[in-house]
């Protein structure tokens, strides 16, 4: 092994050899009593971008993203390995597929979340596929394996060594007049895409597997998912799958529709009706308010995603706007009946709106 | 003079830059240092006397089992120069008890729920990995941000570790020993078998002192009293009593009572009757809770209704309304008087819910 372990690192088990990383092994950390994956960098790479983006890793603040401890580093100073937390579960590829809505999207909301975090520091991953995430020993999924080598000098004859194809958006094809692929946050968003699909079809569109992926295309529609998914989802994933990098959503907007339908059926809505509760859930999903002598009335109906108001009659407003058929509750606000000449003679409900902590 | 084992400018281990004293527990120092490999800050602690010092690399190893966002992060051990080093995630921000003594003195139904929710699967991290923290109090739960209460994450795991060797040279007699447990401030949050004997202390009595910590938070007051008094009470068995703050406004009533149905079978006398972190997680994940991010306001004025409703100024953002029935608390909110509050949209103003009164 060309690589010089310093003392603490003991070598346990030869891991597999990996992509555009180097050869990857399992350690125990004697000072830690603990095991931690050394991967050996390649030869050739230049340093100061190494340097960058390991200290863009370490300031990644998400518990989507791996850990690291430690850089190796040989006697001239050049980093050689690095040292990071070792997840002893399955891939994404040797997991078991989601079974059912609810569990698919459990897992893109994670998927999506760690994306979301990486690029709000700025970072692209630019090897996002389901070989690079993991469950943890808690359940939580880590996103690793950062396309740390592959941001230069990239042309058509080295393709393969800049992403996994099915994988690679479209513009990834198209080096730029320097010869080089511009790599933008939108080319995990496609990754991201192709994974959610690989994650209960089990197989990428063979249309994607092109070079350059022939989109659009019938295959690579979530709207032809085996499972059937919620209509915004579909829209969401899909669009992330668009030819423009320009017309992929930021990964927080399809982190936030994900986790809105995780929630389906899960939100109550308290209602303060003078100081007795009354409470709107899947189980009791709508109430018709009448406050009486003139003030007004209206009707709130529990949609599985919102809490919407309609047959909205004299004057009633929310949070001091006028309400309209069709407005939905925000998450906390008071619905008053009556005009404002009435002054405390309006009737004044107040409303919270909570929902479980659904993230891991 | 202070007696700090370190200054600014010190270098520990060839990598990491002490930068600033932070502050001190029992056993140890922790200090702000600058981890130059990785260019990240990081808490570098120190136990402060050799019989601390003895047990420093289990308890190091001990933390290192747990990884979870809900705990601290164990990144390092090293050795140099004689001394002993645990590096560990830099959290910015205060502890639970120093929160809960200048800023708040409790939580809303929300906030408690999401902090007891946090902490659970931490904890339940912790266990699954056969680790018992043994000292779960205020003291030893981080607050990400502070006062803005971003985050929240069990730290000193392992500590436990190192106080059975100080407990174990101090207590030559029992008097001692409840003196060391009182100085350590843990006998409020102890069960009753980690009371009769720390060392059998086992996985259930942490459940036990996020109970009890969950209930301080959420009521203001430790569920069997402070200090040795409080002794008495953990092991005469008598369930605490269920304050009227939890349901003293409309609003928070119904999930103050879910809330404390939980908090309360944590404190189940009886070690397995207790629910496990896996039930305790599982039992949070049952709550509907408003997952607000607090801001720092002034009660400006009233409006309308006689009192009922008003402003809350804030800094440098326009007048957020308020109502009183939106305060988690004693009494009415009154001009000048500081609140914490969540924010929600609305029409001319947003609107503040929940709101509670700052120290």
């Amino acid at each position: 092994m060309p690589l010089n372990l310093p003392a603490r690192y003991k070598l346990t088990t030869k891991g597999f050899g990996g992509g555009g990383m180097g050869t990857t092994f399992v350690c125990l950390d004697e000072h830690l009593e603990r095991s931690v994956l050394v991967k050996e960098l390649q030869d050739g790479v230049d340093q100061k971008r190494i340097t960058d983006e390991l200290r863009a890793l370490a300031e990644i603040r998400s518990k989507h993203v791996v850990q690291i401890y430690d850089v190796i580093k040989d006697d001239e100073g050049n980093a050689k390995a690095i040292v990071e937390e070792l997840l002893e579960g399955n891939d994404l590829v040797d997991s078991a597929a989601p079974k059912d809505v609810y569990a698919f999207l459990y897992v893109t909301l994670q998927i999506a979340s760690g994306i979301a975090d990486i690029h709000e520091h700025g970072r692209v991953h630019r090897d996002i596929k389901p070989n690079n995430m993991k469950f943890d020993s808690e359940d939580v999924l880590k996103i690793f394996d950062f396309g740390l080598s592959r941001l230069h000098g990239v042309d058509s004859s080295t393709m393969a060594k800049i992403g996994t194809p099915g994988f690679m958006a479209p513009e990834l094809f198209f080096a730029t007049k320097g010869g080089t692929v511009q790599f933008s946050k939108a080319v995990d968003t496609f990754a991201f895409a192709s994974t959610a699909y690989f994650l209960v079809a089990r197989t990428i569109p063979k249309c994607l597997q092109k070079f350059p992926p022939a989109l659009p295309c019938a295959d690579a529609d979530f709207g032809a998912y085996p499972i059937k998914l919620p209509a915004e989802v579909v829209g969401v994933l899909n669009s992330c799958f668009s030819v423009d990098p320009d017309d992929r959503p930021e990964m927080s907007h399809v982190r936030d529709v994900i986790a809105k339908y995780l929630l389906t059926d899960r939100h109550r809505a308290q209602l303060v009706v003078k100081n007795g509760l009354h409470t709107l859930s899947s189980a009791n999903r709508i109430v018709n308010i009448a406050a009486g002598q003139g003030r007004g009335s209206c009707r709130i109906a529990y949609d599985g995603n919102s809490f919407v108001l309609s047959k909205v009659a004299g004057y009633v407003s929310m949070n001091n706007v006028i309400v309209a058929d069709g407005m939905m509750l925000v998450n906390s606000c008071v619905l008053c009946f009556g005009s404002p000449d009435l002054g405390g003679q309006r009737l004044f409900i107040p409303i919270d709106v909570s929902h479980p902590e659904v993230n891991a | 003079m202070n007696d700090h084992l370190h200054k600014s400018g010190d270098v520990v281990g060839e990598r990491y830059e002490v930068f600033e004293y932070l502050g001190e527990g029992g056993m140890q120092q922790v200090f702000r240092a600058r981890d130059t490999l990785l260019d990240r800050d990081v808490a570098v602690k120190v136990p402060k006397n050799s019989s601390a010092q003895k047990r420093f690399k289990r308890s190091a190893v001990v933390s290192a089992l747990v990884n979870h966002a809900n705990v601290a992060k164990t990144l390092d051990y090293v050795e140099d120069a004689g001394r002993t080093y645990l590096v560990e995630e830099l959290i910015s921000g205060r502890d639970l008890s120093l929160i809960r003594a200048d800023h708040l003195s409790f939580f809303d139904p929300h906030l408690s729920a999401r902090v007891l929710h946090h902490l659970a699967k931490g904890l339940r991290a912790a266990h699954h990995a056969n680790v018992v923290h043994r000292d779960l109090k205020p003291s030893n739960v981080m607050v990400v941000g502070g006062n803005q209460l971003l985050d929240f994450k069990i730290t000193d795991f392992g500590i436990a570790k190192m106080a059975e060797a100080v407990i174990a040279e101090a207590a030559v007699d029992e008097k001692s020993l409840n003196a060391s447990l009182t100085a350590m401030g843990a006998i409020p949050y102890m069960s009753p078998e980690a009371l009769k004997s720390l060392k059998d202390a086992k996985l259930p009595a942490d459940v036990w002192a996020i109970g009890a910590i969950a209930y301080e938070l959420l009521t203001g007051e430790k569920p069997f009293g402070a200090g040795f008094v409080a002794a008495k009470n953990i092991l005469d068995g008598n369930p605490p009593p269920v304050p009227a703050i939890v349901g003293y406004r409309s609003q928070f009533r119904k999930l103050g009572e879910e809330l404390m149905q939980i908090i309360l079978t944590c404190m189940t006398n009886d070690p397995v009757k207790r629910p496990t972190a896996d039930q305790l997680v599982a039992a949070c994940e049952s709550l509907c809770y408003s997952n607000y991010q607090p801001e720092v306001g002034t009660v400006r004025n009233f409006v309308y209704q006689g009192g009922t409703c008003g402003f809350i100024a804030r800094p440098e953002k326009s007048d957020v309304f308020f109502h009183q029935d939106s305060h988690y608390g004693e009494g009415t909110l009154k001009i000048g008087e500081r609140v914490s509050f969540g924010t929600h949209v609305g029409g001319g103003a947003d609107r503040a819910f929940p709101i509670l009164r700052c120290r």
